[in-house]
């Protein structure tokens, strides 16, 4: 930590990281509802995409690394592609099923990127 | 006058290390206050440093005359004449000068240093990326442009060399700022002024280049010129090209411009009044600036209302007093959450609990929330829905009491093509998100303190003379010393309108910065009682401090009452209390002194050395 920040940075950052987690919930359950429609519905997509550039840039800014790469991986996933068909779609999905787990979970170590649901969509990434 | 070691180039500007070579060289100072620190550029009137004022520890653009011309008597008379015009110019939108002198037999005059990009470099950018500014931002850029040379012809001066390389944004405010008046020239209505034909050819003026012989050359020159720069931002090229400077000049004198829809069709609605500026017979143009600018304005009003955003009544005219208000941050993220993150990192970077943190997200109530309370510091994300970050600084720039805010773009698209599309708006920093919450406090409170917040300095007391620490904000005042000046200036209660003209006048001849001027004005309509000033945030600031303070003090209303020298020692007692520097009582007193024209006031400067002399009653510290 910074020399020149007070004391109480510490404890906000732990505060906006309960405040991030509680919301994370919601934010997954925004995902599974878009995604169910995302092969056909543009709008869809692009609530996908948003939601996981918000993940990708909050995650990160409140220590959550982890959950903010696998935000930014969902976000690239649909910027690289012009269509989505349903192989994107289940592996969006599987992605999603990795994040939703460690949120329910008792989150004692970070969310695993090397979890083979995340890893697919990594792998995939570039792949149109 | 030295020479460099290495390479003999003449060390005619006081560096401390070769311009050319970069060999080190014996420090010396221009008028025993500048140190110069590199080359700005060369011209043919002489060259320009950027340099470090040591007394007021800013920087300062120095401007030496070369010394052919300043072998002529003629010439000098002249550059002294027009530079004190142009010191008398009061106008954001005009480099400022602080100071002129001589200095080993060279002429030179200090004058603002504006950081950022010139408007040539800006225009050039865009055309290399397939685009060109905004027309509202361009249309904005050329009002403030042209108020500011409005306000130097109201001081007879004509510029007679407008153009985008002599425009500069600055990179903290997004100001455009016109510089380079070297080939300025005195005009009058009444008297035939110098026709020496000068300017840059693809912005002069038919009359520039033919001058007649029985008319003066006037500001419609510079409407020529500006009408010249107009086109050439809105469209990307100037309104006349060709092969060699003959062919672009023999335009100027018989070609009628362009119009601006013959190259963007789009910009059709503004034909008319680019072309008007642009007619090669003075006495058609506008007949001043000012009336140009009203036409800017008015073209720009007419984009706005078919731009992005909805239009929105800006306050016209004056603005109503605030006074003395705490720093007020806008965060501007259509992802809440990360709203509510950039608001903590406020709260946590800046300890002031008067720090007023708005966190809006869309554009659009970012400029709702501007209007109703200006912003000194804007987090802005770039993409947004709607209004995106330019869309939005675009208008932010032009809301009057908003337009010089700090702005830091925080936003997961902020690589290069970003940078110069919003290098045109003045953005002080960039952060790529994700962004670090420390990074984000940090920069944060960096801004916080290039806007002269009231931090806690939580950095140990220093233990060296404090004139040459760099530590003291870039030169600029800040509160605490406005609140202590105020309470010594006026301890028998509050400035009457008399003597706060007296302290504001005195502050523009200290050469204080604009950003610093308003914060006294700010200050000098509140009331400040002594026992409740912060003395224990006074530590970081320097000596001269105490000299100012006295100096302002006399200049109030001539004198220094019994009270006002009480709460001078006050003031002395503080510093030395809390500074490890020798004040220099007789100095001081010499200095007020000085700043009373008639000296009626000895005897009450006595009163004052005496008073400081003994100190605070009871406090051996005090025996100086």
């Amino acid at each position: 930590m910074s020399q020149r920040l007070p004391p109480n940075y510490e404890r906000v950052l732990r505060e906006l990281q309960g405040e991030f987690l509680a919301l994370l919930p919601e934010r997954v359950g925004e995902l599974r509802s878009a995604l169910t429609l995302i092969s056909t519905d543009p709008a869809a997509r692009e609530a996908v995409q948003r939601l996981g550039h918000r993940i990708a840039g909050t995650g990160a800014t409140v220590g959550l690394d982890a959950v903010g790469a696998l935000g930014s991986a969902i976000e690239h996933y649909l910027l690289h592609r012009s269509q989505i068909d349903e192989t994107d779609a289940r592996v969006l999905t599987g992605a999603v099923d990795a994040l939703d787990a460690w949120v329910s979970g008792p989150r004692d170590a970070p969310l695993d990127l090397d979890d083979p649901r995340v890893k697919a969509l990594r792998a995939r990434e570039g792949v149109s | 006058m030295r020479a460099c070691a290495r390479c003999e180039l003449p060390n005619t500007y006081a560096a401390t290390r070769c311009v050319r070579c970069g060999e080190p060289l014996v420090a010396e100072l221009i008028d025993s206050r500048y140190m110069v620190e590199s080359e700005l550029g060369e011209g043919a009137m002489g060259v320009v440093y950027r340099a470090r004022d040591v007394q007021l520890n800013r920087p300062v653009a120095l401007k030496l005359i070369s010394s052919k011309l300043a072998r002529s008597p003629a010439f000098v008379e002249r550059f002294r004449r027009e530079a004190n015009a142009l010191a008398a110019i009061r106008n954001e939108h005009v480099v400022q000068i602080y100071t002129m002198g001589m200095h080993d037999g060279m002429h030179f005059y200090a004058m603002e240093f504006v950081q950022g990009r010139n408007l040539d470099q800006i225009v050039v950018e865009h055309l290399k990326h397939g685009g060109r500014i905004t027309p509202y931002r361009a249309l904005t850029i050329l009002r403030q442009v042209a108020l500011g040379l409005d306000a130097a012809h109201q001081r007879g001066l004509v510029h007679r060399d407008v153009k985008p390389a002599n425009i500069v944004i600055e990179d903290l405010t997004g100001r455009p700022v016109l510089l380079d008046f070297g080939l300025a020239r005195s005009w009058s209505r009444n008297s035939k002024s110098d026709t020496m034909t000068a300017g840059t050819p693809q912005y002069m003026a038919p009359e520039l280049i033919d001058p007649p012989a029985d008319e003066q050359i006037g500001p419609s020159a510079d409407v020529y010129s500006l009408g010249c720069t107009a086109m050439e931002l809105l469209t990307g090229q100037p309104p006349f090209l060709g092969e060699g400077i003959f062919a672009v000049l023999r335009q100027h004198m018989d070609v009628e411009a362009p119009l601006l829809s013959s190259r963007v069709p789009e910009l059709a609605m503004f034909d008319a009044v680019i072309a008007r500026a642009l007619e090669k017979i003075p006495s058609r143009r506008y007949e001043s600036c000012a009336a140009f600018a009203r036409e800017l304005e008015e073209c720009a009003r007419r984009v706005r209302s078919s731009g992005p955003l909805p239009t929105i009544t800006d306050m016209p005219g004056e603005m109503p007093a605030e006074g003395r208000r705490a720093l007020r941050i806008l965060i501007v993220d259509d992802d809440p959450f990360f709203l509510s993150a950039a608001q903590k990192a406020a709260r946590v970077a800046i300890d002031d609990p008067d720090l007023e943190v708005v966190g809006v997200t869309s554009g659009v109530r970012a400029l709702t929330s501007a209007i109703n309370k200006p912003p000194d510091l804007v987090v802005l994300d770039y993409d947004m829905p709607g209004a995106n970050g330019i869309d939005t600084l675009s208008e932010l720039r032009a809301i009057r009491r908003a337009s010089n805010a700090t702005v830091v773009v925080v936003s997961a698209s902020v690589g290069a093509v970003e940078r110069w599309r919003f290098s045109v708006l003045g953005v002080k920093d960039f952060l790529a998100k994700p962004v670090k919450f420390e990074d984000l406090c940090e920069t944060l409170h960096r801004l916080a303190k290039v806007n002269g917040s009231s931090l806690p300095d939580t950095r140990p007391a220093p233990t060296r003379d404090l004139i040459s620490t760099p530590s003291v904000r870039d030169g600029k005042l800040p509160p605490e010393v406005f609140l202590m000046l105020l309470a010594v200036g006026w301890a028998d209660g509050q400035l009457d309108d008399t003597e706060r003209d007296a302290v504001l006048a005195a502050a523009e001849a200290e050469g204080l910065n604009p950003d610093d001027l308003e914060g006294l004005r700010r200050a000098s309509r509140e009331r400040v009682e002594l026992d409740t000033i912060d003395v224990s945030r006074l530590r970081n600031h320097e000596r001269q401090y105490v000299y100012a303070v006295a100096r302002w003090i006399a200049m109030l209303d001539g004198e220094i009452t019994e009270r006002e020298a009480a709460a001078l020692r006050v003031l002395g007692f503080v510093l030395r209390m809390t500074l490890p520097v020798q004040l220099d009582i007789d100095e001081m007193v010499r200095v007020a002194m000085e700043a009373i024209p008639d000296r009626e006031n000895l005897a009450m400067l006595q009163a004052l050395r005496e008073g400081v002399r003994h100190g605070l009653p009871g406090d051996p510290q005090l025996s100086i």
